[in-house]
């Protein structure tokens, strides 16, 4: 622990002795946010975000994109397809 | 922190049946838990009573998402609960409070001369300006440090408490307090050269 350490744990602990003011509810405090909470629908998908987490969220994102961008080149592929079938290689190619 | 008579699952099983009655008992048992942490977590410009409002809310809906888990008290929950709302009440604080040497008292004064090492011994006898300094020191830090060194220096949970509160792990909780530290003397001495 260096120096600057060992002062901010004194003045941390000094601090920790500090009274602090009383911890009284407010007055009408509960029928105040018992009434908002009734009046306040729950919204799901911010549940169902909240409950997946970012991570998982992030993840079906990339997976989605991945899956449209094959779903994409695969379209591309085929509507190439014909054309290199029908199109010659040369005009100017006579066959025997 | 609940008392010990009060049957908390009991209550969460009638609230959840709507009961409203017992929703209120829930919150006067819960309060002296939640204003303590608020208390610690309080953002500058935010009404103590709103933030508290706030986590009972939260609280209140997402009841039903509540498992009891053998040997993880209902407590812990609401702990996590709560401090991950004042961790986002932190965050949407877009700037941090300036302040200078002729904003302190003569206490606060003190105190930061001993913590920039211009004093050999601790002022005696003024907690309340300790606080003070410490509370301004730490409005410094970005949000997730701020709450890692108050809930290690201030409120002295083990680092197993606050990866529990926080959904870190603990060779995470154990970083980012090694390096909020390091950031925190950081800016208490260019704080100092700013002044003279």
């Amino acid at each position: 622990m260096n120096d600057f350490d060992q002062r901010w744990h004194s003045a941390t602990q000094a601090a920790r002795c500090a009274t602090a003011a009383p911890a009284e509810m407010p007055f009408g405090f509960t029928t105040r946010l018992v009434a908002r909470f009734q009046e306040t629908p729950a919204e799901p998908w911010v549940d169902l975000l909240a409950t997946l987490g970012l991570r998982a969220v992030l993840t079906s994102a990339a997976l989605f994109f991945a899956s449209a961008a094959l779903v994409a080149w695969q379209l591309d592929v085929m509507s190439l397809a014909p054309t290199w079938i029908e199109t010659p290689i040369s005009p100017t190619v006579f066959l025997p | 922190m609940i008392s010990e008579s009060f049957d908390v699952q009991d209550c969460l099983q009638r609230v959840r049946a709507g009961e409203m009655a017992s929703a209120h008992a829930l919150i006067e048992n819960l309060h002296p838990l939640v204003r303590q942490l608020v208390r610690n977590h309080l953002p500058r410009r935010e009404s103590e009573e709103d933030l508290m409002q706030e986590v009972f809310l939260k609280l209140l809906q997402k009841l039903d998402s509540y498992r009891e888990l053998a040997g993880i008290p209902f407590e812990h929950w609401v702990s996590r609960l709560t401090v991950r709302t004042c961790l986002d009440a932190l965050r949407a604080e877009k700037a941090r409070p300036e302040w200078r040497m002729a904003d302190l008292s003569d206490g606060e004064t003190e105190w930061m001369d001993y913590l920039l090492n211009r004093q050999a011994s601790a002022p005696s006898e003024h907690a309340v300006d300790a606080k003070a300094v410490v509370t301004r020191l730490l409005a410094q830090l970005s949000p997730p440090d701020r709450l890692v060194l108050t809930l290690l220096d201030l409120e002295e949970r083990s680092t197993q408490e606050i990866a529990q509160i926080t959904g870190w792990t603990r060779p995470m909780v154990k970083m980012r307090a090694m390096r909020a530290r390091h950031k925190l003397r950081v800016i208490a001495k260019e704080w100092n050269l700013a002044q003279y």
